[in-house]
């Protein structure tokens, strides 16, 4: 199974950048039935009673592994279906049903679902069973066709003889070695060419500047071929009518059958699922009626994967209304954002997640605004794109994430919108979370706040490279109160990280003054 | 011998009369028993040749013999033999079915025209077989023949005619037989360093790459930058895609190049000046194990087509007929 999310429309670049087209791989398996799943969102009603039969289904499955294997032998019937409905089943299609019919009750054996199913199924398999020898993979005959045939095949020596007899009978007329029914061409000066001419048993066509030697086949072959034709025409109305009685059979079941063919591909799919959910230790989330999102350990692993052992996973409890986090610059805001993003898709689109725990609404959309400098795809500078962002309303049940909400424009006004966009998405029924860079947003009341935990001040006696200073990044969420002494703190650590790193004296002096105050 | 050995037929035009070479050497066969299996590239053994308005040669399987096509080839055919394996999506795009013949049984072949999918098709009877010969139905418009994983050997139809187009598509299949074969180490080299992405990778003697190109050679503009940074060196450039007259213009005036084919299905010029100086060297990746050619001559007049030497030429329309082979 290949899982597809077609109408990825966002941003391609940022589904790159953190990994979904990756993800999505990690549910690639060889199962016929289900070659390929295009993903969509599905829904808050849809996903909340996707993710409770998938919860169901986790617990009730005795072996998962063996109903893998035995999915993978399940075959596809996408193109028996039609077939079944308009009645003209061949003896492939008729192949594809009876391992179909015996793979799935073979499944529902094991499975824990109704079994009432199974006498129906097996009665058809059983009926198919009398015409089709499955094991072979051909028709069953009865004893009148295997003698035509063994007279099929006395007629076919019979035939290559009578040919010798009249290739010699040409030689003997014309001269010429023909073997029957191979095509021949003389040039119009061959030695043989009167002779042809006035042949009964040859032809001559011209063809370009060439004749072609047509055959005149004697009656004693024709006949032989004709009678060999006709013992053909009995055995293929035998089994035509076999086919026949046997698509009468099957069209009668076909509701059935439909039926059970898109009940066993959904299940696949969630087999499927919860498969790789345990080999690459995933997780359901579980579902809130309210809206939320709360996750422990949660993991963007395209990051995962750069940082390896230093990658720290998420931890962070939203609520409905508006959040925002602060923190310094290069501590990992935008990497939360990311990961939200990442998570919360997933859980429109009904996936496992990488997570150790997830509690979350359905979001009935997920958007993210990273921060650009315009683009000329759009013809927007960065104001322009954040203001499009916002110029589109957000359905309730949305999660908004917003990557240093209005630092597009000049501090004052970027300000004063963030203000007027915070105050009105915290009474919205939206998850609205961004990152900041203004101190004035703490005066806004009832806001939830969070910062990024700051590294720690000794550090900077061991560190010599940006990169040091990366690794020595904690990467960790802490909620905080509404008191504005962090806010002091975040901005002497941006004023301590610069002075670490920029080589100009007079310019270190300066900030070393400034910290002093 | 290997497990599996495929011999693949190619014909220069419509009409070249490759399905009588098909069936010609699929005749010799059968005097050995070892598994045949018939496969084809694309659809084969139609009855009806709408371009000349006439009957077409068939192909008959023979009893016992093994064929692969598309289920619906097999239409009015139930019952007349067994299915051995069922290829189906995701791996294939259309049903293939691999079927025994309980009869000599006439089909029409259509199998994929991916390489992926000949391949997934090769490896199942690789491994249903103890050992078999695969009789290939190929197109010249696959590139992809030539390569060692599909064909073993091959057996080239050519329409002998003195339309200038169809000459030219003969010169262009014979020519390439006439260049040497990449040294090992360069070989194993490209394969270790090419992917069907690539169209165009250049690499010094010291086995340096220089460049690798996505694009379609001919328009790729990095292509000529970099062979006029390296024209005072000696390099090679390793074509995986149509050489054609447009592509000649721009390599040919690098006299220290060396061009390497992926597959003697790549010429694709017509004579212009700059060929007939053939001063670039031309090599192939793989070395072309020509076992025979036939002709279908429209026209008796002399051409100046050179086949190559020591190759087998048969015109089965022609020439005597042979005793031990029937269709």
């Amino acid at each position: 199974m290949k899982l597809e999310y077609k109408s990825y429309q966002q941003d391609l670049e940022l589904g790159r950048e953190i990994g979904i087209f990756q993800y999505l791989e990690l549910f690639n398996i060889d199962v016929p039935i289900l070659p390929y799943k295009v993903l969509d969102h599905l829904g808050k009603t849809h996903a909340q009673k996707f993710y409770q039969e998938l919860n169901l289904l986790n617990k009730a499955i005795p072996n998962l592994e063996k109903i893998m294997n035995l999915s993978k032998e399940l075959p596809n019937l996408d193109w028996v279906l039609p077939m079944i409905e308009q009645k003209t089943i061949n003896q492939a299609g008729l192949l594809s049903l009876y391992y179909f019919l015996k793979k799935n009750i073979e499944l529902i054996e094991i499975e824990s679902f109704s079994k009432k199913e199974i006498p129906s199924l097996q009665k058809l398999t059983d009926q198919i069973d009398i015409y089709l020898d499955a094991r072979k993979g051909c028709l069953k005959s009865d004893t009148k066709i295997d003698q035509l045939k063994k007279q099929i095949q006395d007629l076919e020596s019979s035939i290559d003889e009578l040919s010798k007899r009249y290739e010699n009978e040409i030689f003997n007329d014309t001269n010429l070695k023909m073997i029957y029914p191979w095509p021949k061409e003389i040039s119009p000066d061959h030695s043989a060419l009167e002779k042809i001419k006035k042949s009964s048993l040859l032809k001559t066509v011209k063809n370009n500047d060439h004749q072609l030697i047509e055959y005149i086949p004697p009656k004693y072959l024709t006949e032989e071929i004709a009678k060999k034709e006709k013992m053909e025409k009995i055995i293929s109305s035998y089994y035509q009518q076999i086919i026949s009685k046997l698509n009468m059979a099957i069209f009668k079941k076909q509701k059935i059958i439909t039926l059970k063919y898109e009940e066993r591909v959904k299940l696949t799919y969630q087999y499927i699922l919860l498969f790789c959910m345990k080999k690459h230790k995933l997780i359901l989330p579980e579902i809130s009626k309210t809206l939320r999102f709360e996750v422990a350990e949660g993991i963007l692993p395209a990051i995962q994967n750069k940082r390896e052992k230093q990658y720290v996973p998420l931890n962070i409890n939203l609520n409905k209304g508006s959040n925002v986090l602060f923190g310094a610059n290069m501590a990992g805001k935008t990497s939360v954002l990311k990961t939200i993003y990442f998570l919360s898709f997933l859980v429109s689109l009904g996936l496992p997640v990488p997570a150790k725990k997830l509690i979350t609404s359905i979001p009935s959309n997920v958007k993210i605004h990273l921060k650009s400098s315009g683009t000329i795809a759009s013809n927007l500078s960065s104001f322009g794109e954040e203001l499009d962002f916002f110029s589109k309303d957000f359905t309730a049940g949305s999660v908004v994430l917003v990557d240093e909400l209005f630092q597009t424009t000049n501090p004052l006004a970027g300000k004063d919108l963030s203000t007027i966009f915070l105050k009105y998405f915290n009474h919205k029924n939206v998850l609205f979370f961004c990152t900041t860079q203004y101190p004035e947003i703490i005066k806004i009341k009832n806001l939830n706040l969070y910062k990024m935990k700051d590294v720690n001040q000794n550090i900077f006696n061991s560190i010599n490279t940006l990169s040091d200073l990366l690794n020595n990044m904690p990467f960790k969420v802490e909620k905080v109160s509404g008191d504005k002494t962090y806010i002091a703190k975040e901005g002497t650590m941006a004023l301590l990280i610069a002075r670490h790193f920029i080589k100009n004296e007079n310019i270190k002096q300066s900030i070393s003054k400034k910290i002093k105050g | 011998m290997k497990k599996l050995h495929t011999i693949c037929f190619i014909g220069s035009d419509k009409n070249a009369g490759k399905t009588t070479a098909f069936n010609f050497v699929y005749a010799k066969l059968g005097i050995k028993k070892i598994n045949t299996v018939l496969l084809s590239i694309g659809v084969n053994g139609e009855d009806f040749d709408s371009l000349e308005n006439h009957i077409k040669p068939k192909i008959v399987v023979k009893k016992g013999d093994y064929f692969v096509t598309e289920q619906n080839r097999l239409k009015e055919l139930d019952g007349l033999y067994d299915i051995v394996k069922i290829f189906s999506p995701p791996n294939f795009k259309k049903i293939y079915v691999l079927s025994c013949t309980h009869g000599n049984l006439p089909v029409v072949l259509e199998g994929p025209n991916e390489k992926e999918e000949i391949l997934k098709i090769k490896e199942f009877i690789g491994s249903y077989f103890d050992q078999a010969n695969i009789l290939l139905d190929g197109s010249i418009d696959r590139q992809f023949i030539a390569s060692e994983e599909i064909s073993d050997e091959f057996y080239f139809s050519l329409l002998i005619t003195q339309r200038l187009e169809q000459i030219k598509k003969i010169k262009n299949l014979i020519r390439p037989l006439t260049y040497d074969v990449v040294i090992p180490q360069i070989k194993s080299f490209i394969k270790k360093i090419s992917s069907d992405r690539y169209k165009t990778i250049i690499f010094d003697e010291s086995l340096n790459i220089i460049y690798k190109g996505l694009e379609i050679s001919f328009l790729d503009k990095n292509l000529l930058i970099k062979l006029k940074e390296n024209a005072a060196k000696k390099i090679y450039i390793y074509l995986n895609g149509a050489l054609t007259n447009h592509l000649w213009e721009i390599l040919s005036p690098f006299k220290n190049l060396t061009l390497i084919l992926d597959s003697f299905t790549q010429e694709m010029i017509s004579n212009i000046p700059q060929f007939k100086d053939d001063t670039i060297k031309k090599l192939l990746l793989n070395k072309v194990k020509l076992s025979g050619i036939f002709l279908r001559e429209e026209t008796s007049k002399k051409s100046d087509i050179f086949l190559p030497e020591n190759v087998p030429v048969y015109n089965l329309f022609r020439e005597e007929a042979l005793d031990e082979v029937r269709i």
